[in-house]
């Protein structure tokens, strides 16, 4: 009978759904949501009426009522296979992302399949009878109202064919599901008995649950983080309906005519604010449980208030963790996943307004429940479980009674505990504020890092794709071979609100030796830091000998030597030991490095002091191993910063020959310096660098030719008046 | 030059020179400053208590004297052994700033008398001192006031009577710093002569060392033994205020005697103490401005070089290009005394305290959790010493100063040349390990795969809090710092490494003694898994941040 | 390495010893077990200066018994064993020169056992001493009494 009327519904609920579909479409989507509030009334109302039948448990244990283990595997999993399709049933109309349509049409058609074909066996468990009833209709029709939907969704929505760039998100949504809507008598059906006297104190299965609420946390954000918020909040929104359906296991309508037994502890009554507050965005009521619930459930979890005799996986202790997993970790993923703001000042300040009004209700009801059930204890503000777990002052606190009647019924408070409690718990509300300051710090600094390396990856694919997809050290471009060349080079420190350099542009060819002149402050160091690599460019290129100083740096740092304007030196090692080691980060062969050392050895005069130690050399001295470590791996290009100064003439002199040596062998020299009398006979081109940006740029020979001295010629660029 | 002119320029150049030693930046900035002042007075505190609960212990115990009292003598001897440590720190700090310091070469420029430059030098030493006695003596001091119910005026007269103590310590210091830095000197010219000396001392403090720990007795029973112990005390307590009288006398007119039941303080004694302080301090006065203050005019404005001996030409020697960081940043380090004195002090202090400490578990009849007890309390006292040969590493790439940024223009990968300069520290933190495990396990009953695993472990938990370090100083570099105060320049980021390495320890042995107490199976496999995964992330998080973030910083 | 670092080294080695030699000692018995603080004979007649007395008479020619007792603190019954009875003053020598006991006492019970050897009165005297290594103890001179014939 049961099945009649099962399939009176799915050909009743396909006649409406079709009819809504064809004739009134503009309203196909209101008609869906009303349907989600009907089904949502009608599930629940069937699922009070079941609820707190022992014979769900009793089921799923080794003495179960049919006629084989198989058929008991199939009764929980039909349970099991109905409660994900209603919870997507539910969510379905009022969420757009096509991961629940593609859902409910595909893994919700072969769900259904199970309740339909073992309808019989579904509700036995549910009823503990074969026959109709009032129960057994409603879920007979609840099946065949998912099983209808199902079906039509398959046949209008090209059925069961998913795009393939949307077969990833839908596997790993449906592992969500399939996880997330498990009905706590499962696991006890899989695992069995196992873990007697291990579920407290820290043992092996307390361990294994605390492990599983931190796997749930991180694993469920590194899933959800690189989607949107609104996705995140539907994962976020089934989840908490699954397990709110899940802990619900055993709750019937006594529960609402029973007071004492209302799910007023704090955790119990976070199940009901999370979807309340996912649905209805109700941000106060959120925050509350983000301040309150987190460090509550947390506590809990290490405290654990079941009997340490239970099974690891028995009902009663499955429901616990899923309870306070929940409270723990969800109101924590909906901050990191950017459903709700981070929280402000204020959202504290009204999560502890409404944290008061909770205690405040929570003790009177408690003062009074009390009449009619000894063993209430809501929020563990009645009883001694807290206090027999501190010790015996803790004991002592609640030596402090406060009593008094109101006609019939005694109201006993513990004033001192109580308050203490209180206390306690703002401390600790407190205290989570500062905790989730330093959190949110990381996770934006983490946050900026994946976008900087994002870039960075970005950078190296533009690379390859721009210069034909090679490989990143390979030269990528040919016409840069033998030169310097600086594009568009603009620079800006992040503390500055101007650039520091702006769209500097040169080309420096084989043979030529560079000065590069300006005022202090005119920029020369950063064009010169950003050549070598200290400093990033903010926008534009450099591209050194054919390799791109941003995105070839390793490479390109091979092609040039530095001379810095303040000398970086091991002073314990010798000045052999020194160059020795330089020659060795540059890859020079042993051959190479003998010969050059030899002759830079000598044009530098250091033979007397080349093995002695860095820290008893002159300022010259450390200079001209500075000089030698830049040169020893013959670099296409050289750059100095300002090398000459503190030294005496003959070492300038030796510098200057290294130099002129240097660009004689094809190689760029490329040196600042304010001694212009030394630019004029070295160099045989400037650049004049004045106000950020490059007044000039030409040959030596051309402005002497003008009969004007480089000195008249260099004060005239940069304004400065010539007097004669 | 008249009077005035003098205490002018004087003060001026002790403002100039406290600018250097203590940051007064924080007085500018009103809110910095009540927050700098809050966390000194919290320092006060924090150390006030831990002084009073111990003493509050010991007198409960009844360990120091039947009456429910702490003795006199207990403060003399804890004031004698602050003392001998300040002193000898006094005097090495001192001499280093008389004789050594650079801006001695600076100071003597200035258009100031060189008198005037000695004595500032003395006057900020001092200053030093009374701050550093006001970190740890005073509080001390201050805790065993409020526990002997002092009165109050106790809480005036003590810290003035500390500060003319610091004044007698800097004057006394100034005195012995001339024949030390002359003797400093000496050594640093014959560097043979200071390793043989170094060598010496370190063999002989080593053997006193074992020879004290060979007479542990083989069977300690504290409960039963108490009483004995707090005889014993007692005994060395009256033979310490005879050997040391002067000290003693010191400590009553610090902090008073009991006369007829009450504590008294001025007796005709205090004023014989106080008479004999003021004559010393007369004394060393005028020694320093005829010994030290001729010495010192001389030493500053002579060279310390000599002339080098020719060095043999050597060859040019070529190292795989991977290698050749590492291998140089070991040979850098290992020239460097103040790193060699500092890893020889944990190489042979470590080895001796894990002998002592298992010698005196194996007197005592332990049960099994007092078995396990002692394997956990190894790994944390172990832990300690290893991770804080690391903490230097959290300023490996500050204390380059600005030529930190050079090392961007070298052609290897950010994390090549970041982990490079991990080398020194990572090889020192095996060889401690090398050192003191054996000497664990020669008293354990762990299973030779065990040890094995359990020593692994250690290393790589030595290595997270490395690379930790390092990841510190790399993200939060104080180049600037150091480029301004030298070797002198403390990095805040050291603190930070410092409060880890006591977290990492302690964190451990939470776990091990947990996991030994509660669920033993294959513990020790677990904590080898959950090192690697630590280092592994450690490694990974650094390494992330560093290709990241080495191109900005 | 750094002074504080050193300290709270030092610190946690001392801690360390304690804990472990608190927490992890082997469990005895006679740690825990408690001592005889005082021990008093009750069995006299007068006290003089500060020595007890007690009178026994001898009835007839038959060995005469009694049972010196004693009050023992702390009270508990555990330790009321460790406790012994010790007699002087109890041997004559006899015509071929041995040395006999007149009195004796049995060590645990306190019951005190004597005959008729001599034919005048004698003291003998009973001490009460703990056993457990306090070392308490009491005595009382017991005056073995002829009556007048």
């Amino acid at each position: 009978m049961n099945h009649v009327i099962m399939l009176c519904s799915f050909v009743a609920f396909s006649a409406l759904f079709s009819f809504f579909h064809t004739y009134v479409k503009n309203r196909f989507q209101t008609f869906l949501k009303v349907l989600s509030l009907v089904l949502t009334a009608l599930f629940v109302g069937w699922y009070l009426l079941a609820g707190g039948n022992n014979l769900i448990d009793a089921t799923f244990n080794y003495n179960n009522p049919f006629s084989s283990k198989t058929l008991c595997f199939f009764a929980g999993f039909s349970c099991w296979m109905l409660f994900a399709v209603t919870v997507l049933a539910q969510i379905f109309p009022f969420f757009k992302d096509k991961v629940l349509l593609n859902s409910m049409k595909t893994f919700g058609t072969i769900a259904m399949l199970f309740p339909v074909f073992f309808l019989k066996e579904l509700i036995f468990t549910f009823t503990n009878s074969y026959g109709v009833s009032v129960l057994s209709s409603l879920i007979a029709i609840h099946v065949g109202l998912l099983f209808a939907e199902c079906i039509f969704l398959l046949i209008h929505n090209d059925s069961f064919y998913v795009r393939r760039s949307e077969l990833k998100t839908l596997f790993v949504f449906l592992l969500i599901v399939f996880i997330f809507s498990m009905p706590p008598y499962m696991p006890k059906f899989f695992f069995g008995n196992v873990g007697l006297n291990l579920i407290k104190g820290l043992k092996f299965y307390h361990r294994i649950y605390l492990y599983v609420s931190f796997i749930f946390l991180f694993g469920l954000y590194f899933i959800l983080k690189k989607r949107e918020s609104e996705y995140a909040r539907m994962v976020l929104l089934f989840i908490s309906l699954a397990t709110l359906i899940s802990y619900c296991y055993q709750y019937t309508y006594s529960i609402f005519i029973t007071p004492t037994s209302w799910p007023l502890h704090l955790c119990n009554t976070a199940m009901f604010i999370l979807p309340i507050c996912l649905i209805f965005k109700l941000e106060r009521l959120f925050y509350f449980t983000f301040f309150i619930n987190v460090i509550g459930a947390f506590f809990a979890m290490l405290m654990p208030n079941y009997s340490s005799a239970l099974a690891a996986f028995s009902t009663p202790v499955v429901t616990f963790w899923i309870n306070h997993i929940m409270a723990f970790a969800m109101p924590v993923l909906v901050i990191m996943l950017k459903v709700y703001p981070r929280p402000k000042l204020k959202h504290f300040i009204y999560s502890m307004i409404v944290f008061v009004f909770y205690f405040l209700l929570v003790l009177t009801l408690n003062a009074w429940f009390t009449n009619y059930n000894a063993g209430v204890d809501f929020f563990f503000l009645n009883s001694d479980f807290i206090v027999t777990k501190l010790g015996k002052w803790a004991e002592d606190t609640r030596n402090i009674v406060w009593a008094f009647k109101i006609r019939d019924l005694t109201f006993t408070f513990y004033p001192l505990y109580q308050f203490l409690f209180f206390l306690v718990y703002v401390v600790l509300g407190l205290m989570m504020w500062f905790i989730y300051a330093w959190l949110f710090t990381l996770q934006d600094f983490f946050f900026e890092l994946a976008i900087k390396n994002k870039n960075i990856k970005l950078d190296e694919l533009i690379l390859k794709t721009k210069y034909d997809k090679k490989d990143v050290s390979e030269c990528m471009n040919e016409e840069s071979k033998g030169k310097l060349v600086v594009k568009n080079l603009t620079k800006r420190y992040a503390t500055s609100k101007v650039d520091v350099v702006s769209q500097i542009n040169f080309e420096i060819n084989e043979g030529d030796i560079i000065g590069f002149l300006g005022l202090n402050g005119a920029g020369k160091s950063t064009i010169i830091k950003c050549i070598v690599g200290i400093q990033p460019p903010t926008s534009g290129s450099i591209e050194i000998n054919g390799y791109d100083i941003e995105k070839q740096p390793v490479e390109a740092k091979m092609q040039f030597g530095f001379v810095p304007d303040h000398y970086a030196l091991y002073e314990n090692l010798t000045g052999r030991e020194y160059v020795n080691y330089i020659a060795d980060l540059y890859e020079v062969s042993q051959e190479d490095r003998d010969a050059r050392l030899e002759k830079l050895v000598k044009n530098l005069n250091m033979v007397e002091s080349f093995d002695s130690q860095i820290k008893t050399y002159s300022h010259g001295m450390k200079q001209k191993i500075t000089i030698m470590s830049a040169l020893v791996h013959a670099p296409k290009l050289w750059i100095l910063d300002e090398p000459l100064t503190g030294l005496d003439p003959i070492s300038i002199y030796e510098v200057k020959e290294c130099m002129r040596q240097h660009a004689k062998e094809k190689n760029i020299v490329f040196f600042s310096s304010h001694i212009i009398d030394v630019v004029e006979k070295l160099c045989n081109r400037i650049i004049i660098l004045n106000n950020h940006k490059i007044v000039a740029d030409v040959r030596t020979d051309e402005v002497l030719k003008t009969g004007e001295s480089l000195e008249d010629f260099y004060l005239k660029t940069i304004g400065q008046k010539v007097e004669k | 030059m008249n009077a005035s002119t003098k205490t002018s320029k004087l003060k001026t150049l002790i403002k100039m020179q406290l600018k250097e030693k203590i940051n007064l930046s924080f007085l500018a900035n009103k809110k910095q400053a009540f927050f700098k002042i809050m966390f000194s007075i919290l320092g006060f505190a924090a150390i006030a208590a831990i002084a009073y609960v111990v003493l509050f212990f010991c007198q409960f115990l009844n360990l120091f004297s039947i009456s429910n009292q702490i003795p006199v003598s207990v403060m003399a001897f804890v004031l004698l052994v602050m003392y001998v440590i300040n002193f000898i720190s006094s005097t090495i700090t001192l001499s280093n700033s008389l004789y050594r310091s650079e801006d001695n070469h600076v100071l003597i420029t200035f258009p100031v008398n060189a008198n005037l430059v000695f004595i500032s030098k003395l006057v900020v030493h001092l200053i030093t001192e009374i701050k550093r006695s006001f970190i740890f003596i005073v509080p001390v001091f201050f805790a065993y006031g409020l526990l002997s119910g002092l009165p109050i005026y106790y809480y005036i007269w003590m810290p003035v009577m500390i500060c003319v103590l610091a004044v007698l310590t800097v004057l006394m210091a100034g005195v012995i710093s001339i024949p030390w830095a002359m003797f400093m000197r000496f050594l640093d010219r014959f560097k043979i002569i200071k390793i043989i000396i170094c060598v010496l001392l370190l063999a002989t403090v080593g053997y006193f060392a074992f020879v004290l720990i060979s007479k542990i007795p083989s069977n300690i029973n504290l409960i039963e033994s108490w009483r004995e112990i707090s005889i014993f005390i007692r005994q060395f307590l009256s033979k310490f205020i005879k050997i040391f009288s002067f000290v003693y006398a010191f400590a009553i007119f610090l902090c008073g005697t009991v006369a007829n039941s009450k504590i008294v303080f001025f007796t005709k004694y205090t004023y014989i103490v106080l008479l004999a302080m003021i004559g010393l301090i007369a004394l060393f006065l005028l020694l320093n401005m005829l010994l030290s203050r001729p010495v010192y005019l001389r030493m500053i404005s002579s060279s310390f070089e000599y002339k080098k001996s020719q060095k043999k030409a050597r060859k040019n020697v070529k190292l795989a290009s991977n290698a050749s960081p590492v291998l140089y940043e070991l040979k850098t380090m290992l020239r460097q005394a103040e790193t060699i004195n500092s890893s020889l002090i944990s190489i042979v202090v470590a080895p001796i305290a894990i002998l002592a400490l298992n010698k005196i578990y194996g007197a005592i009849n332990t049960r099994m959790l007092g078995s396990n007890l002692t394997i956990a309390f190894n790994v944390l006292i172990i832990l300690l010493f290893t991770l804080s040969a690391n903490i230097s590493v959290s300023s490996i790439y500050s204390k380059e100063g600005e030529s930190f940024y050079l090392n961007k223009v070298i052609p290897k990968k950010p994390y090549q040349i970041l982990f490079s300069r991990l080398a020194y520290n990572g090889t020192l933190a095996l060889v401690l390990l090398l050192l003191t495990c054996p000497i664990f396990f020669y008293f354990s009953t762990l299973s030779v795969m065990n040890k094995i695993l359990l020593f692994i472990s250690l290393f790589l938990i030595s290595l997270v809090h490395l690379f930790w370090s390092a990841e510190i100083d790399f993200l939060n570099l104080q180049t600037q710092k150091f480029k301004t105060e030298g070797k002198a320049g403390i990095n805040p980021n050291e603190l930070k490494s410092t409060i880890l390495s006591f977290a990492i320890s302690l964190i451990t042995f939470a776990i091990v003694a947990f996991f030994l107490i509660v669920d033993n199976s294959n513990f020790f496999v677990k904590l080898l898994f959950m090192a690697i995964a630590v280092l592994a992330l450690r490694i990974s998080l650094f390494l992330y941040k560093a290709r990241v973030l080495f191109k900005e910083k | 390495m750094r002074k504080s670092v050193m300290f709270f080294i030092g610190v946690l080695f001392v801690i360390s010893v304690v804990v472990v030699s608190f927490f992890g000692m082997q469990a005895r018995l006679d740690q825990f077990k408690k001592y005889i603080s005082e021990i008093e004979i009750t069995s006299y007649d007068q006290i003089v200066g500060n020595r007890k007395y007690l009178v026994v008479e001898f009835i007839g020619e038959q060995d005469t018994f009694t049972t010196i007792r004693y009050r023992v603190a702390p009270t508990d019954d555990s330790i009321t064993s460790s406790v012994e009875f010790l007699i002087s003053d109890n041997t004559y020598t006899d015509e071929d020169g041995e040395k006999k006991e007149f009195a004796s006492i049995d060590k645990n019970t306190g019951i005190l056992e004597f005959y008729r050897y001599f034919e005048d009165n004698h003291f003998v005297t009973i001490t009460i001493r703990s056993t457990d290594g306090s070392n308490v103890s009491d005595s009382v001179s017991v005056l073995l009494y002829l009556p007048a014939e």
